[in-house]
Order: C-alpha cells, then sequence, then structure tokens
C-alpha cells in the first residue's frame, strides 16, 4: 500500500492562478524522495497538502490511506507525517532543548515516563546529548535544525518533509542534513526532501521535478539528470559534473552523462 | 582611497571567552571584489560590520578613505559611503509601498521630494528592475523572495553608496535567485562599487572576486588574489574549507597525468582549459 496517494489535485491561492495543476502522485513506505522545484513551481504548497495543512480545491490526498478532507484524521495524519521547515526558528517554542523537542507529544497527550524516554531518544538520535539543556536560541542554525528533526523523531512518525530545511545552512551543514536524512530513511522512515539544491537529489531513490504545479519528471537521479539542459532553463541548478559537461559538448568534447566526479575525471582521463 | 585594517580587535564585552577580531590588519583597494570565507564564528561578519561602523574596534583601527569609524564626525559620512547588506536583508523592508521602502533612506538623509521618483526608479534600474508605476505602488510583502531581495538593495543603491559590504546576499535564494543576484553584485563591480562579499560558496567567490580574505578564530589568515588562495588547497582544508569545483578537477586531472597549465577556477576556464588541451594533445602526435 503506498503511503501518499494524490490524485487530480487541484490548487490555488485565493482567485490567483493554479499552483497545483492537476497533481496525481503515489509514494511507497520507506522511500526517498527529493522534490525539486523552483520557488513557485508548487512544491511546498504540495508539502502542505500532505499534512493536511492546505486541502485541495479539487482531487484527494490520501496518506496512510486516510484522507485529508476529513478533519477526523487530521491529527493522525499530521502525528505520522512531520514536517521540518526552512527556519527552525519558527519552531522553536521553550527556552530549554528537551522541553522543545517535548511539546509535540506532550500536546498528543502522551503519558509523562514514555515522554521522557521518547525525548532521550531523539536527543540521541541528532546526536545533541551536550545541548539538551541549553538554550536553544544559542545554538547555531544547523544545530537548532537538529533540535527540530528531535522534535518530530520526538512525535514517532512515519514519514518525514524537509521543506527546504537545508536552505539556511552551510554547505557543511547541508552536507550533515542529507547524511541524516540518509541514516533516518535507513531506520525505515520514509523521506520526503523539498530542496532547490540538486546536489540533494543525488542521494534520494526517487527525483520528482515539478514545474508549474505539474510533475515534470519523475524517476531515478541519473534519469532525471539527463534533463539537465531543461532543469537549467527552470531555472535550476545541475550539478558541477552535468554543468561540466554540458560546457565540453559546446567546445566539442561529448561525454557520457555522469553523476559524480570520479566518473567524470576517469572519462576525460581517457579521452584526453 | 582604501579600506584599512589597521590591528583591529574587537571583543564583545569584558568577559568573553574570546576576541571576536584579533589584530586583524589589510588594506582592500578600491574598485575591488573582495570575498571573505571562513568557518562560522571565524569572525568574518564582525570584520564586516567594521567596514560601515555598525562595530568600531575595541583596540586599533578601521579607515575608510582615509575616515576614522570611531570617530564620531566622521561617522555620519562613513555612512554614506558604505551601504551595509545584512542577511535577508529582505526581512527589513517595512514600508507600504516598493517606492516609500526605497526612498526612505534619501528622504531622510536630505534628498528633495522631487528627486526622489528618479532615485528610486534609476536604483531598480541599477538592479535591472522596470521600475512600473504598478511595482512601486505595490506592497514589498506581496513580491516574491528574489524580487523583495532586489528591493532591499534597491533601497541601500538609492544611497549611492560607493562601498557595498554584503553578509551572505545570496542565502536563501533559489539557483536561478542566486545566479542572477550574483550577476548583479557583478554589475554594480564593474560600475566603480567596491564590494566586500562574505560567501558560503567557493564557486560563487570564485566567478565574481577578485581578492579573498581568510578568516579564522577572529584571525585573518591569508589575504591575496583568488587564483592563489584556491591553488593552495592544503591550507584551506585544515581551516575546514573547501575550493571551488573546477579546482578540484585541475588538481584530480594533474593527479592522473592530465596537466591542464595554468590554474583554473571557474566552470568556463576549466572547460576551455580541457578543449585546449585536447587541442593541443592532437598536434603534439
Amino acid at each position: 500500500m503506498s503511503i501518499l496517494n494524490c490524485r487530480e489535485i487541484n490548487f490555488s491561492y485565493e482567485d490567483k492562478e493554479r499552483v497545483l495543476d492537476n497533481l496525481s502522485l503515489s509514494l511507497e513506505p520507506g522511500s526517498y524522495t527529493v522534490i525539486l522545484g523552483h520557488n513557485g513551481s508548487g512544491k511546498s504548497t504540495l508539502a502542505r497538502h500532505i499534512n493536511a495543512l492546505l486541502l485541495p480545491d479539487s482531487g484527494s490526498v490520501e496518506v496512510f490511506g486516510l484522507s485529508t478532507s476529513s478533519e477526523d484524521n487530521w491529527l493522525e495524519i499530521r502525528r505520522n507525517a512531520g514536517m521540518v521547515f526552512q527556519y527552525p526558528d519558527d519552531q522553536m517554542v521553550t527556552s530549554v532543548v528537551r522541553d522543545d523537542i517535548a511539546f509535540g507529544p506532550e500536546n498528543l497527550g502522551i503519558p509523562r515516563d514514555e515522554i521522557i524516554e521518547r525525548v532521550e531518544a531523539a536527543i540521541e538520535a541528532v546526536e545533541m546529548q551536550d545541548f539538551a539543556d541549553a538554550d536553544p536560541s544559542d545554538l547555531s542554525g544547523g544545530q537548532k535544525q537538529r533540535i527540530a528533526i528531535a522534535g518530530i523523531l520526538a512525535m514517532r512518525p512515519k514519514l518525514i518533509i524537509f521543506d527546504e530545511a537545508g536552505a539556511m545552512l552551510d554547505p557543511q551543514g547541508r552536507q550533515d542534513l542529507s547524511d541524516r536524512m540518509k541514516s533516518l530513511n535507513e531506520q525505515g522512515y520514509t523521506i520526503i526532501h523539498i530542496t532547490h539544491f540538486i546536489e540533494d537529489a543525488l542521494e534520494a531513490s526517487r527525483v520528482l521535478v515539478l514545474d508549474e504545479g505539474k510533475i515534470l519528471y519523475d524517476g531515478s537521479p541519473q534519469e532525471v539528470f539527463e534533463h539537465s539542459d531543461h532543469l537549467k532553463e527552470l531555472g535550476l541548478d545541475a550539478p558541477f559534473s552535468i554543468n561540466l559537461i554540458s560546457a565540453l559538448k559546446a567546445r566539442g568534447i561529448d561525454l557520457r552523462v555522469t553523476l559524480g566526479q570520479d566518473e567524470l575525471i576517469d572519462q576525460l582521463v581517457e579521452v584526453l | 582611497m582604501s579600506i584599512v585594517f589597521d590591528q583591529v580587535s574587537y571583543t564583545y564585552g569584558p568577559n568573553a571567552p574570546y576576541q571576536a577580531l584579533n589584530q586583524v590588519s589589510c588594506t582592500i583597494e578600491l574598485g575591488s571584489f573582495s570575498g571573505i570565507i571562513g568557518h562560522t564564528g571565524s569572525g568574518k561578519s564582525t570584520f564586516l560590520e567594521h567596514i560601515n561602523g555598525l562595530k568600531t574596534p575595541s583596540s586599533g583601527k578601521v579607515l575608510i578613505n582615509g575616515l576614522d569609524t570611531s570617530n564620531k564626525e566622521d561617522k555620519k559620512d562613513i555612512r554614506k559611503l558604505v551601504g551595509f547588506v545584512a542577511q535577508n536583508p529582505e526581512h527589513q523592508l517595512f514600508a507600504e509601498t516598493v517606492f516609500d521602502d526605497i526612498a526612505f533612506g534619501p528622504l531622510h538623509t536630505g534628498a528633495k521630494e522631487e528627486e526622489l521618483t528618479s532615485i528610486v526608479e534609476k536604483s531598480l534600474r541599477r538592479l535591472e528592475v522596470e521600475p512600473t508605476a504598478e511595482l512601486l505602488a505595490s506592497s514589498p510583502f506581496d513580491l516574491s523572495g528574489g524580487q523583495q531581495r532586489r528591493i532591499a538593495l534597491a533601497g541601500i543603491l538609492a544611497m549611492e553608496p560607493q562601498i557595498l559590504a554584503m553578509d551572505e546576499p545570496l542565502a536563501g535564494l533559489d539557483p536561478q535567485g542566486r545566479q542572477q543576484v550574483l550577476k548583479l553584485c557583478q554589475k554594480l563591480n564593474n560600475e566603480g562599487i567596491t564590494i566586500v562579499m562574505i560567501s558560503h560558496s567557493m564557486d560563487e567567490i570564485a566567478e565574481v572576486a577578485d581578492h579573498i580574505i581568510v578568516m579564522n578564530k577572529g584571525e585573518l589568515i591569508e589575504h591575496g588574489r583568488v587564483e592563489k588562495i584556491f591553488s593552495e588547497p592544503e591550507k584551506l582544508k585544515r581551516l575546514g574549507l573547501d575550493i571551488p569545483e573546477a579546482s578540484k578537477y585541475y588538481f584530480e586531472l594533474k593527479k592522473r597525468g592530465v596537466d591542464l597549465g595554468d590554474f583554473v577556477y571557474t566552470l568556463d576556464q576549466l572547460a576551455d582549459a580541457i578543449a585546449a588541451y585536447k587541442v593541443g594533445g592532437v598536434d603534439g602526435i
């Protein structure tokens, strides 16, 4: 059974243009999906449909088999589909890291002993034991993002949606975040990562490219990057290797599309 | 005419565990484009904030075109000379219309009412935004993130600064927006504005800057031309810093017996060098 099923959803904010245009999508449990798109492509709007923060104007969204159209399902859906946003500050509510992580489960009415257990496990999972009693406002952007993730983990969700969660981090922070997603995925969490950094897509099992509210490409990273020229036209920047391949093509040197530096160097050494 | 840091130290309060800036000395020539690189906590933001007198040295001196940032009488002139672009400058948008937001600075520093329209329009055009009546009357908050950033930049350009101190002006934008704003920065530099820019992206710095300042734990570790700084990856690696992608290919190919000749640090330089090598290789046979 799929963990997410969007059927022909349409959505617009007030009376403006359609942000999601007859979009259908289904995701398998345990998958690691990257949704790529430039600002305004509809990717964050789609994310907000997954945990019922937004409802489609027409069409249906089912998460874990539960329809978002029924208000009775919202709590169950949100408990199981956690979301990490771009600005972790917006998700911090208390002045102690540990309390902040406990906030979600407390609102679910979970018994105190279990909350404590969940909070400790979540802090450990994001390796922030040394900061459990710190004030979140004293932490770096990357550390705050880890606390936001811990807060989600403490809810024991099945699915975690990262909505541009790395956009304000430095490259090292983004790499750490990406590694964390991979490891969470290996532990069984279904991961959806919404981003405009193409490098983020390299680790995914499936890549979707969104443009004007429609799915333009859907496949493995390798398959999607075959369309790198088009991706660039859409305002997405391809990994350096792909850009180099097209720059060389323009100079009369034809190479196979490869994603990593090592494979491209091998090819170059062969050709030169 | 230049930006001079002379033995500048800065401490956050008497009990701070370390110095945010420690005996920093350097001269940044007017007209140049300098990238500042360094880890979080390296002092690069503190360095930048000294350029427009937002912070003044605990000891030492910062001189902007000979004006001393610690001297109260010079401060007003320095603020005019130096535009400071904070991280996410669009967070400082506040007015009801785009026009009012951009006109705010000039209006409060003595520009005449009748000049405002031409100042606002000129500032927007410099950023390749067409100042339509509709845009000028719209609320800045109804615009996209990339547009908001340009409006915020236009507000700073409206003050006609000669120097721009920019703290990660591309952060939070999508790749298209990053490329656009980066090109605009280059254009402003070509028009004669001195730019000092903090960035995490070595590739972006490689594309626009001519000089690099490397900061670590409050100290200025190195200051030199881009090609010099990036041609010494080991030094940067020790500070946890990277080199541009193109330079990585250059070194890796060299290791594998393909010597491209002169050092490269941008995509176009690399592609040109590879193409030239291929032609040269064939000629060699």
